[in-house]
């Protein structure tokens, strides 16, 4: 039966946390609230170690809406800056990478070392009478962590460390990361029109499954596909148990079962999610790493990276970037439909046509429980401090663990 | 029979027409049966070539096959080619195109989704010239939600 506008604009009658509103994808104050609250306050992926192998090197990007520079310093050690020059704000590099001693903004040439000391003051004794010098001019340093050759970075000073705030949700990948050294050898980014939590639901949410051709036919058909559980970790984790997918179900497609990454199996497949918008995905020979940069409520920059063993050999290597490209690749059969699905949410979510979006599947906890997804929100919802299945209502139940620190962050 | 010049910018043209006009079983016809088909692009982030997608005959013939199952962007593509060199070596041509990909959805909206080149070798098989190496050099990077036919 068909529904009335009152009937269409009524929560849904499912248990609480069960469905969300869909104005969490589209306004404005929430959007400013989660780059604030959430999005400063927790650690977000920035690079793989293999990216800034040499001192000197580094790569920029964008967090929360701030441009930052991940440099690998002359003492070899990682640190993160936002890259903002201290004197007048302009952005110091625009480089995606590059290999540099010293920092040095274009606008009025300050240099800055690795270690975002600034080393040089064009014509500082213009600053004599104001105490301006080298040494209170100093660049903005960024938490910065390493895990697994995995870098993150945490606009938040107080941040919890990032072993702690990850916990055991790595304990399926360790082998994987930690076994041989490991290098991005793909790396694509997708502007989608798509609010960011989406594209990580896409990534949590396997009952979306049944849309992609090649996961109908090489996971959903797979005996035991249904029968594994998700574990849920402390901080909003999640990782899946793993399943030996059947990659030669699609047609022209070879099983995977030679030169698997450390510690996997003949086409195995597992997944982790660490809150709020990272994900790795490791189907046997390959290794995807994706994370967002919210740019507005409809607007998210995803950033896909594939994997392989350092040094491996030419043969090896083609037959890796094959299997990474099959399902992730920009020409891939699987990653371009999970963003055509997230867009087609987006069209309805934008201007309140849809009310509603429903998390209510119930498996056991089981592959395509919706699980993982409350627990995502309820995080979320410690964060934000407000009510997911509305957002109009403040929560009375969250630690307000972002909004009580407002205050207390100095950017 | 000889082939000249004009030939080979014929054949890279008529496989722009028929991708265009989704027109696949001519567009395979374009190939020779050692065909070898990339997808690359430069990643200034990793500093080094990406290759995105790599298909011999075997595997071109399966991703058309399987396309009618796929979710993909609905609408139509149109290619844009000029064929900027033709040279002529012992046993195969070289051809160079620049490639202007657009898109126009089903509401009518065009934008343009990539620029590039083709870089193709371009042999003689029973008498006809056929693609027997086509790779596609983006410089774009940003391929809209991604793409599931041949660019």
């Amino acid at each position: 039966m068909s529904k009335n506008a009152r009937d269409w604009n009524t929560p849904p009658d499912v248990p609480e946390g069960h469905y969300v509103d869909a104005r969490i994808y589209t306004d404005q104050e929430v959007f400013d609230e989660e780059q604030e609250q959430l999005l400063r306050r927790s650690w977000k992926l920035a690079c793989h170690i293999s990216e800034i192998p040499e001192r000197g090197d580094f790569r920029t990007v964008d967090h929360a809406g701030y441009p930052l520079i991940v440099i690998r310093g002359q003492d070899g050690n990682i640190r993160t800056f936002i890259n903002s020059c201290s004197h007048r704000s302009s952005m110091i590099v625009e480089e995606p990478s590059g290999n540099a001693k010293h920092l040095t903004c274009p606008f009025h040439l300050w240099s800055f070392d690795s270690e975002g000391n600034c080393v040089h003051i064009t014509r500082p004794e213009g600053y004599e009478d104001v105490s301006i010098c080298k040494e209170n001019r100093g660049l903005r340093e960024v938490k910065t962590e390493e895990i697994l050759g995995l870098v993150f970075v945490n606009l938040d000073d107080d941040g919890m460390p990032l072993a702690e705030y990850v916990g055991d949700a790595l304990e399926t990948f360790s082998e994987i990361l930690g076994t041989k050294e490991l290098e991005v050898f793909h790396y694509h980014r997708v502007v989608m029109d798509a609010n960011w939590k989406q594209w990580h639901e896409t990534n949590m949410e396997l009952y979306h499954e049944w849309g992609h051709v090649v996961n109908r036919t090489t996971s959903v058909a797979v005996e035991g596909y249904h029968d594994r559980p998700w574990k849920l970790y402390p901080n909003g984790h999640g990782t899946l148990e793993p399943l030996a997918v059947q990659y030669k179900n699609y047609p022209g497609w070879q099983n995977r079962a030679s030169k698997m990454l450390p510690g996997l199996t003949e086409g195995e497949f597992r997944v982790v999610d660490i809150f709020p918008n990272t994900t790795l995905i490791a189907r046997s020979t390959s290794l995807r790493i994706d994370t967002s940069t919210p740019i507005a409520p409809g607007k998210t920059l995803v950033e896909y990276r594939g994997l392989g063993i350092k040094g491996e050999s030419h043969e090896d290597r083609v037959m890796r970037q094959k299997h990474h490209n099959q399902f992730w690749g920009p020409l891939g059969r699987n990653v371009p439909e999970d963003v055509l699905f997230v867009e087609k949410v987006e069209r309805t979510n934008r201007h309140g046509a849809a009310r509603y979006g429903l998390l209510a599947r119930r498996e056991g906890g089981k592959s395509q429980d919706d699980g993982v997804v409350r627990a995502f929100y309820q995080e979320w919802k410690k964060y934000v401090g407000r009510e997911p299945e509305n957002i109009s209502v403040r929560s009375t139940t969250s630690s307000g663990m972002g909004a009580n620190k407002r205050a207390e962050v100095s950017n | 029979m000889t082939h000249g010049e004009s030939d080979v910018r014929n054949l890279v043209y008529a496989s722009c027409l028929a991708l265009d006009r989704e027109d696949y079983s001519s567009y395979l016809n374009l190939f020779t049966e050692d065909l070898n088909y990339r997808v690359v692009t430069y990643s200034p982030e990793l500093k080094t070539e990406m290759t995105w997608l790599e298909h011999d005959n075997s595997e071109m013939k399966h991703l058309i096959k399987m396309l009618p199952q796929h979710v993909k962007m609905k609408g139509k593509f149109f290619r844009h080619v000029t064929v900027y060199d033709a040279t002529q070596h012992a046993d195969a041509w070289e051809a160079l195109s620049y490639l202007t990909l657009s898109y126009t959805d089903l509401d009518g909206n065009t934008k343009l989704l990539a620029v590039g080149a083709y870089e193709d070798v371009i042999k003689t098989e029973r008498n006809e010239l056929k693609i027997d190496s086509r790779t596609v050099r983006l410089e774009t990077r940003v391929l809209g939600p991604g793409i599931h036919v041949p660019l």
